[in-house]
């Protein structure tokens, strides 16, 4: 199968004033669709700045990128870029935030397909709610369906969950993980969280410190359905202590 | 910032405790007081005054009275020649200060699209922010000529740059992920203005709004000190040289009441904006 998208010998070289920095070197990675593919790697590293570069918002210095083929240039709109926090704008309702990037693209016709989104995942009650008037888990979902009101084939997911306590932590990741495979995207996760990583993907990518590289690449299957039910599996634990192993050894 | 689950206000069933009861007993005891205070220290000082004038411990001829100006006031409206003053003086505020604040958007907006503008422009900026820009008011008579169209360039000019620096500072508060997040969308750098730059910059505009309301007054002030043809600090002025000083405290005290009342019409647009949020 054709891959949903693809790093080529991707490098990226930041310029300050100061110091001319390698941030990532000669990466390599593709991600094949409906997969979900996870990327843990020692902070600092440049996992979000790959993000940044597949979401079109920074041009690598060397190496290609492309979505279906396509070379990724701009802001694509097959690609749904969803952040740390929910930075869900205070002076819009939940509708208008979740119908944003349907505002900003002028796509009218999303419209149903938004609302439908509300109604099915249990936000619809609170469509003219503020923001402010949500909790922090029910805003972080108000964020992913906005991310994903405009339909993209690629998400990108940022540490969505890091800004929330452990609990709601726990119950969003079911949730989400739920939402994208009942939606049948692909999405690509950064993480520094080795069990969320490994609960949530199907895949996870070890990133070495910077400059990044990929160090390991680790098919996961484990039983259960849900993020918190793969926790208990009895493999999980080899699994964490593999990813644990390939970080320390690399640190 | 990090959003814990909030827990709802939820009021209690049935009837409020007693406890609650007192608790909003204090609450209403507390405005109340508050309130009578404030008008105390007005009817305190309005007495001392009087009392101070009729006793003779001062010169009512030389620092009036509240009565002597309550008189002189009623006088002038009588003869119509307050409203023509009050007229005047308003309506060159309130040009001075759409104009200014008009033009401080646009320039906020300016030297947001362009950072490199708004680079050149700083210390240009700080040395017109620290010019008491009244000082060119000659200047601006010998070019306007001596009319409304002086006056009102005198007030733009006090209240722009005040309105153009507090208004881009806002703008450039704009959270930039926010920002990231729209860019992410392929938003355009007008759909960035519109969408968050603007919306976020709300309340600062307000506050700046708030800023050159004062502004435009001292401009307006002080063009009709300079030009005297009409307005109240062209009766200001004209009793002082008259040395009836009731007219000058009167038109003090209604100057006062007027600028207060525009203050408070820019709070009740803040309110109004507030629930809009």
């Amino acid at each position: 199968m054709n891959p949903l998208l693809q790093l080529e010998g991707v490098s990226l070289r930041y310029q300050t004033a100061e110091a001319e920095t390698v941030a990532i070197e000669r990466l390599d990675l593709s991600v094949a669709p409906g997969e979900f593919v996870a990327i843990v790697g020692p902070s600092g590293c440049g996992k979000s700045t790959v993000l940044s570069m597949i979401a079109g918002l920074l041009p690598p210095t060397a190496g290609s990128i492309t979505l279906n083929g396509k070379a990724v240039d701009r802001p694509l709109p097959g690609i749904g870029y969803m952040l740390q926090r929910d930075y869900l704008f205070e002076w819009r309702s939940i509708w208008e935030n979740v119908a944003l990037g349907l505002d900003v693209r002028k796509q009218p016709g999303g419209r149903e397909r938004a609302e439908s989104l509300l109604k099915t995942y249990g936000l619809y009650e609170f469509k003219d709610s503020r923001p402010s008037e949500l909790s922090g888990g029910m805003r972080q979902r108000a964020a992913l369906l906005r991310t994903l009101a405009i339909d993209p084939d690629l998400l990108l997911l940022d540490e969505p969950f890091s800004a929330l306590d452990y609990q709601t932590r726990l119950t969003l990741s079911d949730e989400v993980s739920a939402i994208i495979r009942k939606e049948q995207k692909t999405a690509l996760f950064v993480t520094h969280d080795i069990s969320e990583a490994v609960s949530i993907a199907d895949r996870v990518v070890v990133f070495s410190a910077r400059p990044a590289r990929v160090t390991l690449d680790l098919p996961v299957t484990l039983p259960g359905s849900t993020p918190l039910s793969r926790r208990s599996a009895e493999e999980f634990r080899a699994y964490f202590d593999r990813i644990w192993k390939e970080l320390q050894h690399h640190a | 910032m990090r959003e814990p689950d909030r827990p709802r206000s939820s009021p209690l069933p049935g009837a409020p405790s007693a406890d609650r009861s007192a608790y909003l007993r204090r609450l209403r005891r507390d405005r109340r007081l508050i309130t009578a205070g404030r008008v105390l220290v007005l009817l305190l000082f309005a007495l001392l005054w009087e009392g101070a004038a009729q006793l003779g411990w001062i010169d009512g001829f030389i620092f009036s009275s509240p009565s002597r100006i309550f008189t002189t006031a009623l006088e002038l409206a009588q003869s119509g020649e307050l409203w023509l003053h009050v007229g005047v003086t308003l309506y060159e505020t309130v040009l001075g200060f759409v104009i200014g604040t008009a033009l401080g958007i646009l320039a906020a907006v300016w030297l947001w699209w362009c950072p490199r503008a708004a680079k050149i422009a700083d210390p240009y900026l700080v040395i017109l922010n620290s010019l008491p820009k009244i000082a060119l008011g000659p200047v601006i008579i010998v070019w306007m000529g001596t009319g409304t169209a002086a006056i009102v360039t005198i007030a733009v000019l006090v209240s722009v740059v005040v309105a153009t620096t507090s208004i881009a500072t806002g703008f450039f508060e704009a959270d930039p992920q926010q920002l990231l997040l729209l860019r992410s969308l392929g938003a355009t750098k007008f759909q960035q203005l519109t969408m968050v730059v603007l919306p976020a910059s709300v309340p600062t505009m307000v506050s700046a709004l708030k800023l050159s309301v004062g502004m435009s007054w001292v401009g307006v002030i002080v063009g009709e000190f300079l030009i005297s043809r009409a307005g109240l600090g062209y009766l200001i002025v004209y009793g002082g040289q008259v040395f009836k000083l009731d007219i000058v405290m009167a038109g003090v005290v209604i100057l006062c009441l007027l600028s207060a009342l525009m203050y408070y019409a820019v709070v009740w647009f803040e309110k109004k904006a507030g629930r809009r949020r």
